[in-house]
């Protein structure tokens, strides 16, 4: 058997080019000493140029598609600054800066980790990826006005093959589009639906949910064909969540009606951001009150109204929804459900709205600006919510 | 192609190379057999054979053999390649770029991650140039974002560093975290 250890210098040299990421290049150098020896270290001193897409109408921006990845970091237990206090795992989420360095996010809020209360490095603290999230973002670093959710078309997509990127994106009250880099306009995907929520990857597919809680994949000639009966669930908004392989539906009662397209179009009259924003706080969004968690059947096609989600935290993310064990969060609680007080919809840029959690226990909810304690699972706890 | 092979319903297909029993070659102008490392006999035709571009100068050393050994290459590996190619010579007389593209990814979505880094050094040794591309991109896709303990799982290497070099190393990594943007 070959040993890869051994393995020509330029074979190793041909896959770690490959990597989008100059940190990852770094990475594969310290597997060992002769893959060090083979493979030349990144710089970090070159810019990375911006890759502006020139989104047509109807979202009409040149934005940046910003990638970035869920973790978990797990410290290790002897780590000289890692006291009692601090959970041993806590989720972050990790992006490239221009210069190609590691930028830490907050899972939820986006709020780009300022100062680090701990000195980080990836050779003590291993990072374990949840899941992947994809951000359209204007150059002033806001996210482009009108987008709800992004994802890369295909799945195996790289963001550094500009020529050939796609994008699957729900947009307005619940459009889904399909552009590829250079069209001139967007592809419609459905033509009768315009209540789409949400898209999520699952199991190698990207899948599809609307108002109504029917889920739908994406073929990957882009066609729509529905998955799952409708949930009828009687909640306004829908996200889908992987836990433990199993595809979810998070339904969200609301509060309130939620915006329409319309309601933005008129603000938009002015040219004034600030005042766009003025003109829509008139009009409160909707506030989640409840939510219901329900699992496809795959057997039977039937909805599955799921009463506990044990040790599983869900977290609904802006570009992002994802599952994680308590069990792995050491300080985390279980059952429970972290997601973003839902004020400005529809892109609103960074933040989106204070942090809550839903406890499904007791069905209360409450704002973690309130209950520090919940934020303990983020990295760095500190970092609690967003305003 | 059809759509239903793409559905993600729960059962998958897998088509599996059974290596052939006997040496015994009926037509040899047209297969040529192929002997693994832990002598697994493969018949394949004269086309699939002649993408290996090291079959293929071997044949042109030596013009009367009729069985190509290859004692680098196990059978597990060697099978999921011809597989590989079997499509190719198909791509190759009916060009579908796109179709192509679409076998390429499944090709290598549906393997393990040890398949992939099993397939790189047959890949490498057989010279299959469309395979190798295939396959470094996929594992450069699978180690993204993982940490160093990963990569070496996934590779199945043993980390070799002095306490000395790790110390030198651990100060590389530390200034790859960038805490404040630059703007």
């Amino acid at each position: 058997m070959c040993r890869w250890a051994d393995l020509p210098k330029e074979l190793l040299e041909m896959i770690s080019k490959r990597l989008d990421f100059r940190v990852d290049v770094l990475r594969f150098r310290s597997v060992c000493t002769s893959w060090r020896c083979s493979v030349s270290p990144p710089s970090f001193d070159q810019e990375i140029p911006p890759v502006f897409l020139k989104l047509p109408h109807p979202i009409c921006a040149d934005a940046v598609l910003m990638q970035t990845a869920i973790c978990r970091i797990e410290y290790p237990r002897n780590y000289p600054s890692s006291s009692s206090s601090l959970p041993k795992s806590s989720l972050v989420k990790v992006g490239e800066s221009k210069h190609g360095k590691l930028q830490l996010f907050h899972p939820l809020s986006n709020q780009l980790t300022k100062d680090s209360f701990i000195s980080l490095n990836f050779l003590d603290h291993k990072f374990v990826q949840l899941s992947e999230a994809c951000l359209l973002k204007l150059p002033s670093g806001i996210s482009v006005f009108g987008i709800n959710k992004v994802a890369m078309f295909p799945l195996s997509a790289s963001c550094n093959n500009n020529c050939e990127l796609g994008i699957l994106a729900i947009y307005h009250e619940g459009k889904l589009g399909y552009w590829k880099n250079g069209d001139k306009e967007w592809t419609l995907l459905d033509d009768r639906n315009f209540e789409y929520d949400d898209i999520i990857a699952y199991r190698g597919q990207f899948y599809v949910v609307d108002r109504r809680g029917t889920v739908s994949w994406i073929d990957p000639s882009l066609k729509v064909i529905q998955y799952s009966p409708p949930l009828y669930g009687c909640g306004g908004q829908k996200n889908l969540v992987e836990s433990c392989g199993d595809l979810y539906v998070v339904d969200r009662f609301l509060d309130g009606e939620r915006r329409t397209w319309r309601d933005y179009e008129d603000a938009m009259g002015g040219t004034d951001n600030s005042l766009r924003l003025s003109k829509l706080m008139r009009k409160p969004g909707p506030v989640a009150v409840d939510f219901r968690v329900y699992k496809l059947d795959e057997e039977w096609g039937t909805w599955v109204d799921i009463k506990s989600l044990e040790d599983r935290i869900f977290i609904l993310g802006i570009d992002c929804s994802f599952s994680v064990s308590c069990r792995d969060l050491n300080g985390g609680k279980g059952n429970c459900i972290y997601f973003l007080h839902d004020s400005l919809r529809f892109g609103n840029g960074m933040g989106g709205g204070a942090i809550h959690v839903f406890r499904f226990d007791d069905h209360s909810i409450d704002n973690l600006t309130e209950n520090p304690w919940f934020s303990e699972i983020f990295w760095p706890a500190n970092v609690g919510s967003s305003t | 192609m059809s759509s239903s092979t793409d559905s993600p319903t729960l059962t998958t297909e897998t088509t599996q190379l059974s290596p052939q029993p006997d040496t015994e070659t009926a037509k040899p102008t047209k297969k040529i057999t192929l002997k693994s490392s832990d002598n697994q006999i493969f018949e394949v035709e004269e086309s699939v054979a002649m993408e290996f571009a090291t079959v293929k100068s071997f044949f042109e050393d030596s013009p009367s053999t009729d069985t190509v050994p290859l004692p680098n290459v196990t059978a597990k590996p060697l099978s999921q390649v011809i597989e590989f190619c079997k499509e190719q010579i198909k791509f190759k007389a009916n060009p579908d770029e796109a179709q192509k593209k679409k076998y390429n990814a499944e090709f290598v979505t549906e393997k393990s991650d040890k398949d992939l880094v099993d397939m790189i050094p047959v890949a490498n040794y057989l010279e299959i140039k469309d395979l190798l591309d295939v396959l470094n991109q996929a594992v450069a896709d699978r180690i993204e974002n993982k940490s160093v303990e990963y990569v070496r799982s996934f590779f199945g290497i043993d980390n070799d560093f002095t306490a000395e070099e790790e110390a030198a190393l651990r100060r590389e990594h530390a200034w790859a975290y960038e805490g404040v943007d630059e703007d």
